[in-house]
């Protein structure tokens, strides 16, 4: 585990370029598939007191992959600041894998600092972040101490991943990070950063906290949905897909956090496999996002009619990836969906009616950005297609998705042995 | 055996998508598949379940990639790839001078598999994959031509109020598991009782794909697709899915879901046999048809009448893939017309299409002994019960006749309107419309018996209807603009639902959200500026407010450590 | 004898002060001063402590003596890295360093005073240590003339509680009368002056400004460690029983104070200068609250803080500056550039690095006493810091507007071995720690 949690800063001291950091990024993999996830503790603080602790159980281990594959991709579509990937990396994996309060709080905060040097004008961000971690360690103060009352603790904790995440509300930060940061940094913030919070709730507010979640549960279910809603309508009312595409993720997020608030096994189990999803299916639409982007030059959704006819490759990809977004059976998506909207079924029919019509939405926005472009009388310009190495790097994400969505038994096995 | 028919079209979408085939290639390959798949389902006899593999394997969710096999799947399976065949053959013709050709088989191809996998599942979740795997399919051939900007509208369009259908049938799945602990068909079926939530969620699926109001307004849009398409997808098979959805699922179906059903299906049968009597779009007109047709066959399941209703479903394969493949003739040979103004007079020039049209309409139309009639009059008996019902459904037919008849001589007789003279089609656009001819003029007489026709004193009224519908429309056809427009109803839904959801999702981006993120940041960032500089003030460079800070502090230090204590 | 090793680290400041007087070269003088220095230290380390009754009364010799002279001394080595190789500097240095001791061992009021108008006089002259500078003459003058009212406090204090207890010991007087308090909150007034608090910053900012740098990385370190050792000595040693609710009141101003005024700050001396004292807010938290962290848990985040502070003056020596003056210092040196921000980052208590630990280990045992508003406070700055910090950082690694001048010389040495210690001490701190919560 150690080796898991070192290895990627040491190679980020090394200052890589691309071939070689892609090749550093593959580390975690090989060493998860290998099975090299012993725990490592040892004192460190206050005389043990706090622990430098880092496991992995079955929860940690999805995510740990997820960074693991995740990683490598938004490497082969990055310009520069390979450093500065390789060692969020690292921090991610110490994230997900610590079993120490402290260190947990430790990371949740460390990963926004390479964060902060690949987006362009991050200032929105970070005082969102810090804000959210300043919470974390208050509440992890209170934690250690057991002076406050539990009710406000678990509060300020789901503040904190609240903000991460990010819940509606608090999803200000969201749509100008996303837009105006590279490819890479946006498919670093929407695929790991957001589960960030994600995990944080299934690891400590609901272990640590179950009484007050469940009581909370209707209010933060309602919430949830309306920030599925939310998203959906903002993402239609959008003229740049960059931005859609961000409140698309904005609402898949508020569907994922609607699995955990509904408490019960099945939903929870359903957001985790959604959360999973997301990270893959998001990545996959930035990563097509950013390729149209650098053939248009812009991210207006009127900049240019009928695409198809000279970047078919580009759209046939763009179109399963939408396609994936909006759960079409047969692909991942369509199975983590209907395990939260079952999940919610058990409890209310009418919000699971409610959050279903999620299913329409997604299809009316994704295809109005879809059609905008790709579609209609073609007007001027030249564009060329995608090559060979581009599908070479959009090809694990496909695959994956088809994985999960033909053969999903062997990610459910592992999902089903959580809690 | 069964896999094999089932995964053959799946084979060939995969490989005419990889595999970039010369064009004399991909005709044969796209047909092909599906004839021999054809031929598969023709040879099994028996009929059984089989499982692949176990697709979702939580248990609460469970789901296993199996298929079943009985009369119902065997009468669809080969309306699906016999029908399907003879329209994949007439598309090599079709598409002769479209260069996206293997684009276009591919998909088809892929519509098939789907369309099997629906009608062969064993669960309603697997069920549920074919399902929204044909909407995909007519979603990518309704914008087949992508750059017309209604072709891609109405694909849109057809996605998008599919997936409002979808979102009951998957209510629908999710009821089941926690009524029944499975969606197994067969084991809902044995084990259900009939629960009217249940069954009405069903129907709402079944409305999205089969059109029925009030989720119909995709269908006569979904026209702008090539010809054969109309004619596969929106008339023989997928709009089919919903009434094999609820024959299927018939015990679970209450008395009081029944009455909805046929309720549904009469007012949309009447409605689109009104809207038909006066399109000027010959496609347009067959839409409406369908549409019409498809509500008398909800009628009839809704009387409990499922062998009356595939019997039809049956019959109409027949006959409008027919209709639609012949206007796909004339389309064709036109170069594109599709505008009933610009016809006239087709049938000195189109000597063999204007033959195959026309037994199309009188089929339809329902004189005996052509196919149709048996089917229809069926249907009607089977309604005879309610007076209301069998009145609707009399005028219904008066009107299909009628209206088909008017589209025809508007195309095919009188005087020519058309620019330059047409050749008659290719034979390879013939032969399979011929094929169709033929079943529309045996097949009733042929299948009559297995189900259950037998004649009675009702067939003269269906005759006598038949009849007085088609000398109607041989001689008046006047256009009302109410039915033209469909009763306004695609402006209603645009100005009550779409509009206020669009003007909705514009306050949430435009306005919502500048404040939530800009706004209240700014704020805050030009308090915080403010603040810092008033405080800054206190610094002011001046020695003697630095010593009378320090006095001041000091004073106060003093005051509080004697006053306090 | 081993008397006269006890007190051997002032005697060898004091004698190696003296020579400098007399030699004239570079070499010499630095060689001098390193000696000096180090030979203080290894004395210090070494020597048993005095039991001697002419001594014990005056001095100190206990564990946090220990700890303070070597802190000390390791901030003179630092100073002396950053600053001028001259013979004069070299000796107001060593004086400074000598008076920041005597604060560290005072067991007396008068060694206390002794060691305070040390520091300061000599402060005061190296404020001015570059002739041709107005703003440091400025600086010398403002300094001189507040910290003379300073001092004048400072002694009336010390009168008006010989008074109250007819003696100038640092013990708790048997009973507590105003006149006691009235002496003591004087006292602590001028130390709150030297630790730059709320409303007694006000000299700060104008004078960090104006001095040389070396010699502001002086005041900023040592000074406040100094002052901080004062408050030790006498809040928590001796006046344990005292009420610091007072401490506790001058805290929140001056957070709210200093962090915010920060933020509109380019200058980065001055900056500099509201970092600290927003930081001697913060080590004020644990003498307010007590408690039995309390200590280790401020003399932690005191030698973070000395680090980070050196490390971040070092480097400044290299750039005008300014927040335009440091902008893309990474693409002429990446090394210095990433200290720099390294040491930034410990200072306004960002993770990964220690200064977040030490934060957080002082929140925990004000926490632990009850102080929750202190702690809320303390929270809610640092979110706010973080901002002026990390625009720091980014200017560093953004394009550089002005040519930048080749990195040579002690700063160099000095920043990196403070970066390298923060390094150390983020990834393994527990010996330290061990260290501090012996000392008792």
């Amino acid at each position: 585990m150690l080796l898991l949690f070192l290895l990627p800063l040491f190679f980020a001291l090394l200052v890589p370029n691309q071939k070689a950091a892609f090749i550093y990024s593959l580390a975690p993999l090989a060493l998860l598939v290998t099975g090299h996830t012993e725990p490592i503790q040892v004192d460190w603080f206050i005389q043990g007191a706090i622990k430098f602790h880092l496991a992995a159980d079955n929860l940690s281990l999805i995510f740990l992959y997820l960074v693991a594959v995740i990683v490598p991709i938004t490497i082969l579509v990055q310009k520069d600041k390979y450093s500065l990937t390789l060692l969020l990396q690292g921090l991610l994996i110490g994230f997900f894998s610590s079993q120490d309060l402290l260190f947990f709080a430790f990371f949740f905060e460390a990963i926004l600092l390479p964060l902060f040097f690949m987006l362009e004008k991050p200032y929105k961000f970070i005082i969102y972040m810090v804000a959210g971690s300043c919470l974390m360690v208050a509440a992890v103060l209170s934690v250690l101490f057991g002076g406050i009352s539990s009710t406000v603790v678990a509060a300020i904790f789901l503040l904190a991943f609240a903000v991460k995440t990010p819940l509606f509300p608090f999803h200000g930060w969201l749509a100008d990070t996303y837009c105006l940061a590279p490819t890479s940094a946006t498919i670093l913030l929407s695929s790991l950063l957001s589960k960030a919070g994600i995990y944080g709730l299934l690891r400590i507010s609901y272990r640590l906290f179950p009484a007050e979640m469940l009581a909370w549960s209707d209010l933060l279910v309602m919430v949830a949905i309306g920030g599925v809603l939310y998203g959906a309508f903002a993402a239609w009312g959008q003229l740049d897909y960059k931005r859609l595409i961000a409140y698309s993720s904005l609402s898949h997020v508020n569907f994922i956090l609607v699995g955990i608030f509904a408490g019960n096994m099945i939903a929870q189990q359903g957001a985790i496999f959604s959360a999973i999803n997301h990270s893959i299916t998001i990545a996959g639409l930035f990563l097509v996002a950013g390729w149209l982007e650098v053939r248009l030059q812009s991210t207006n959704m009127l900049a240019g009619h009928g695409l198809t006819a000279q970047i078919p490759r580009l759209a046939w990809l763009t179109l399963f990836f939408i396609l994936s977004s909006v759960a079409l059976p047969g692909l991942n998506t369509f199975i983590s969906e209907i395990m939260v909207l079952y999940g919610l079924f058990q409890i209310s029919f009418w919000q699971t009616l409610l959050v279903g019509t999620t299913v329409v939405l997604s299809v009316i926005y994704m295809l109005r950005w879809f059609h905008s472009l790709y579609f209609n009388k073609p007007t001027g310009g030249h564009y060329s297609d995608i090559q060979t190495k581009e599908l070479l790097i959009g090809s694990p994400l496909v695959l994956l998705i088809l994985w999960f969505g033909i053969y999903p038994t062997a990610i459910l096995t592992i999902i089903q042995s959580i809690k | 055996m069964i896999w094999t028919a089932l995964f053959l079209p799946l084979a060939g979408f995969l490989t005419l998508l990889f595999v970039p085939f010369s064009r004399r290639v991909v005709n044969i390959i796209g047909p092909a598949t599906i004839l021999a798949s054809f031929c598969c389902f023709l040879g099994i006899t028996e009929y059984f379940e089989t499982t692949l593999y176990t697709w979702i394997s939580l248990p609460y969710l469970r789901a296993d990639f199996s298929l079943h096999f009985d009369a119902l799947s065997k009468l669809m399976t080969l309306i699906i790839t016999g029908v399907g065949f003879l329209i994949h053959a007439y598309s090599a013709g079709y598409m002769d001078h479209d260069k996206d050709f293997r684009r276009y088989f591919c998909v088809m191809n892929f519509f098939i598999f789907s369309m099997l996998l629906l009608v062969l599942a064993q669960n309603l979740l697997l069920l549920f994959v074919g399902w929204e795997g044909v909407g995909l399919a007519s979603y990518l051939l309704i914008g087949f031509w992508y750059e017309r900007p209604a072709a891609q509208m109405a694909a849109k369009k057809a996605f998008v109020v599919n997936r409002i259908g979808d979102l009951g049938l998957l209510l629908a799945i999710f009821l089941s598991f926690i009524l029944f602990g499975t969606s197994d068909i067969a084991a809902v079926n044995q084990n259900g009782q009939a629960v009217t939530l249940l069954c009405l969620l069903l129907f709402w699926g079944a409305s999205g794909k089969s059109a029925q109001m009030p989720l119909h307004t995709w269908l006569p849009d979904a026209m702008e697709g090539p010809t054969p398409v109309s004619a596969l997808i929106h008339a023989a098979t997928m709009v089919t899915a919903g009434v094999y959805l609820v024959v299927r699922m018939s015990p679970l179906f209450t008395a009081d879901g029944l009455q909805v059903v046929a309720l549904i299906g009469g007012i949309t049968a009447l409605y689109s046999a009104l809207c038909a009597t006066s399109q000027t779009d010959i496609k347009r007109v067959l839409a409406y048809s369908t549409l019409s047709q498809l509500g008398l066959m909800f009628m009839a399941c809704g009387f409990k009448a499922y062998n009356a209703a595939m019997f039809h479903l049956t019959m109409h394969a027949f006959a409008k893939a027919l209709l639609f493949l012949s206007a796909g003739n004339v389309i064709h040979m036109l170069h594109g017309v599709q505008e009933m103004s610009e016809m006239g007079g087709l049938a000195k020039y189109l000597k063999k299409t204007n033959v195959l049209f026309l037994i199309g309409v009188l089929s339809m139309g329902g004189i005996p002994p052509l196919a149709i009639f048996f089917s229809k009059d069926l249907i009607l008996e089977e309604l005879s019960s309610s007076t209301p019902y069998y009145v609707l459904g009399l005028t219904v037919s008066l009107l299909t006749a009628y209206y088909l008849m008017r589209a025809y001589s508007l195309a095919f007789w009188g005087p020519t309107r058309v620019k330059t003279a047409p050749e008659e089609a290719p034979k390879v656009m013939i032969l399979p419309v011929a094929v169709l001819g033929v079943l529309s003029i045996v097949g009733g007489m042929w299948l009559a018996q297995s189900f259950g026709f037998h004649a009675g004193p009702g067939m003269w009224i269906s005759i006598a209807v038949a009849i007085g519908g088609i000398l109607l429309g041989m001689a008046y056809r006047p256009a009302l603009r109410l039915f033209y427009k469909a009763f306004y109803i695609n402006e209603l839904y645009q100005v009550s639902i779409v509009g206020p959801l669009r003007w909705l999702s514009s306050l949430v981006a435009n306005v919502f959200e500048p404040t939530i993120s800009d706004t209240s940041l700014e704020m805050t960032v030009d308090a915080s500026y403010k603040t810092a500089s008033l405080m800054q003030k206190m610094q002011s460079g001046l020695i003697r407010s630095y010593i009378a800070w320090i006095l001041i502090g000091t004073s106060a230090v003093l005051l509080y450590l004697v006053g306090v204590s | 004898m081993s008397d006269i090793f006890a007190v051997g680290p002032l005697l060898i400041l004091f004698i190696g002060a003296l020579l400098l007087l007399l030699v004239d070269n570079i070499k010499a003088v630095s060689v001098s001063t390193f000696g000096a220095l180090i030979g203080a230290a290894l004395c210090a380390v070494m020597a048993p402590a005095s039991t001697s009754t002419l001594l014990t009364p005056w001095l100190a010799f206990d564990k946090l003596s220990l700890f303070f002279t070597l802190l000390f001394l390791g901030i003179g080595v630092g100073v002396h890295l950053i600053g001028e190789k001259k013979a004069e500097f070299s000796f107001f240095l060593l004086s400074s360093i000598f008076g920041l001791i005597l604060i560290a061992m005072a067991r007396d009021y008068l060694t206390l005073f002794l060691g305070l108008e040390t520091l300061s006089i000599s402060l005061y002259v190296l404020c001015s240590f570059i002739k041709t500078s107005p703003t440091g003459a400025e600086a010398a003058f403002k300094y001189f003339l507040l910290g003379s009212v300073s001092t004048a406090i400072l002694l009336f204090g010390i009168a008006l509680i010989y008074g109250a207890t007819g003696t100038t010991k640092l013990i708790m007087p048997p009973q507590v009368d105003s006149l006691f308090l009235a002496g003591a909150g004087l006292v602590t007034v001028s130390l709150l002056f030297k630790a730059a608090i709320f409303p007694f910053h006000i000299w700060a900012p104008d004078v960090y400004a104006g001095a040389p740098i070396s010699v502001t990385a002086l005041m900023a370190a040592g000074t406040k460690a100094g002052a901080f050792a004062a408050f030790v000595r006498i809040f928590m040693m001796s006046y344990s029983s005292l009420d610091q609710s007072l401490l506790a009141i001058a805290i929140f101003p001056t957070l709210i104070f200093a962090n915010f005024v920060a933020m509109q700050q380019t200058e980065l001396r001055r900056f500099f200068a509201y970092s600290s004292i927003s930081h001697a807010g913060f080590l004020l938290i644990p003498i307010a609250s007590g408690g039995p962290d309390a200590l280790s848990s401020m003399l932690f985040y005191l030698v973070v803080y000395a680090l980070a502070t050196l490390g971040c003056f070092a480097c400044l020596t290299f750039v005008e500056p300014t927040l335009d003056g440091v902008k893309g210092l990474f693409s002429s040196s990446p090394v210095l550039a990433c200290c720099f921000s390294f040491c930034l980052l410990t200072l306004g208590g960002i993770p990964p690095s220690i200064g977040f630990f030490a934060k957080f280990y002082l929140l925990k045992a004000a926490f632990g006493q009850g102080y929750i508003a202190l702690v809320i406070l303390g929270l809610l700055t640092t979110i706010f810091a973080a901002f002026y910090y990390l625009r720091i950082v980014a200017a560093l690694f953004a394009e550089p507007k002005t040519a930048q001048r080749s990195v040579v010389g002690g700063g160099a040495v000095a920043s990196f071995i403070a970066t390298s210690a923060l390094i150390a001490l983020t990834i393994y701190p527990e010996p330290l720690l061990t260290i501090l919560v012996a000392i008792k």
